[in-house]
């Protein structure tokens, strides 16, 4: 990458500052429009802009292209990075934006759970300690063994998430190792740890398609065909 | 904060003050939001990599010798988190499969915080046009949108002197309109094609 410096005025240093050049290189043309798109356009560089104007007002279209198309990539930019505003340093102070960056980290890493809470309406129903007739609402959230989700410990539901979802195929079980993301000192001498627990689900699904990207970088998906390798599943 | 208010900043935070680091980091998120941007892969998560930075930050700011070398390590800091991401994606796409549908069963689409942002096909085509700058270009160009960080600033960040960030952002922009131009006239190329395949038949 050739980084040749432009002169700090973009005029041609050839020419005096009261006759500036009508016509400019690329790149001085390209950091004249630049600065006046940035704001820090000197009087000088304005007198060189409207000296090329009046013999090419096609700046003037150059400009306001360039302009918009700097406005455009800040409103996505200036978008995007405002998540920063929410993200804390770790053990830092919480205000209310960091306790919200907290909570969209949960809500997206308790993803399994809200699913294991589906997978065990789908799978139970009824709880098995109870009879129902027709007209008797629906208590959400039993487990099937005698005990209902909202009296068992998250332990004892969570493994029955397991026990179940290995019976029916769905869950193929959990990966040994906790994946630790905070640990804080607590004022009583303990300290809580926040981590993740890792569970294999299985499912079975008609296409297979695999992500690549092309040339300018978007991703695409392309079908994989797969021969089959062995009769049995996992 | 001013310059010698945030080199002092500094110092206290390399010595261990906890809330001249918080202020340090108030002040450089964003710019290091958009580092991020530059650098990250497109599917990973902006917010992620942030947090990791914060943590590099805070286990690893007493680590830096002088003071002004602050915000061009964190830079460095930045880079290396959304190119660790890139080769945890590449390794990820070697060994598995989309399982296609999932997300629509889920009953949303899989989309981070900068896809968000596209809200029009004509700004997303633009945003991803300056994304696929190359990355001396796309740098500066990103950073002088954060706050409007002066060249002066972003020749900081990237320790470069500001007659070089200029002429990267004013060169960034002609390439990004020929680019884009570029991409226009392909795709009037191929409509003509289609259509001339299209009355053929």
């Amino acid at each position: 990458m050739s980084d040749q410096p432009m002169n700090s005025n973009p005029t041609n240093s050839n020419e005096s500052n009261d006759q500036p050049v009508i016509g400019l290189p690329g790149d001085e043309r390209d950091v004249l429009i630049s600065r006046v798109i940035d704001g820090v356009a000197t009087s000088t560089d304005w007198a060189t802009f409207r000296a090329i104007a009046a013999h090419d007002p096609s700046i003037w279209g150059e400009l306001a292209e360039i302009q918009t198309l700097h406005e455009m990539v800040c409103a996505h930019v200036e978008h995007s990075v405002s998540i920063a505003d929410g993200v804390e340093l770790p053990g830092g102070m919480i205000d209310d934006r960091s306790m919200r960056t907290k909570m969209d980290i949960v809500s997206r890493w308790g993803g399994w759970a809200a699913a294991a809470a589906i997978l065990l309406v789908w799978s139970f129903g009824k709880p098995m300690t109870q009879t129902y007739n027709d007209n008797d609402p629906v208590i959400a959230g039993s487990v099937g063994t005698g005990m209902f989700l909202n009296d068992a410990q998250p332990n004892q539901a969570f493994d029955q998430y397991l026990t179940s979802g290995q019976s029916s195929g769905q869950v193929v079980g959990e990966m040994p190792e906790h994946i630790v993301i905070e640990t804080r000192p607590m004022p009583d001498g303990t300290i809580e740890v926040l981590y993740l627990r890792q569970i294999i689900e299985r499912r079975v699904i008609d296409h297979a398609y695999r992500e690549m990207l092309d040339e300018t970088g978007n991703v695409f998906t392309v079908p994989v065909k797969l021969s089959p390798q062995s009769k049995s599943s996992f | 904060m001013n310059g010698s208010a945030f080199d002092a900043a500094i110092e206290s935070a390399i010595a261990g003050d906890r809330d001249a680091l918080n202020h340090l980091w108030h002040q450089s998120r964003r710019w290091v939001a958009a580092i991020l941007l530059a650098h990250k892969p497109r599917e990973a998560d902006l917010e992620d990599l942030l947090q990791v930075v914060a943590m590099q930050v805070c286990r690893n700011i007493s680590t830096i010798n002088e003071p002004r070398a602050f915000k061009s390590w964190l830079r460095t800091v930045a880079v290396n988190a959304a190119r660790e991401e890139g080769r945890k994606t590449t390794r990820r796409k070697k060994s598995m499969l989309r399982l296609v549908g999932m997300e629509h069963a889920n009953g949303r689409q899989p989309e981070s915080a900068d896809t968000i942002a596209a809200d029009s096909d004509e700004s997303k085509r633009i945003y991803q046009a300056a994304m696929s700058l190359p990355a001396g270009y796309r740098e500066p160009i990103l950073l002088r949108c954060v706050r409007s960080m002066s060249y002066q600033q972003i020749g900081e960040v990237l320790e470069l002197p500001t007659t070089t960030i200029e002429t990267r952002i004013a060169r960034g922009r002609r390439m990004l309109k020929e680019l884009l131009a570029q991409q226009s006239t392909q795709a009037e190329q191929r409509v003509e094609a289609q259509q001339t395949a299209g009355g053929a038949r």
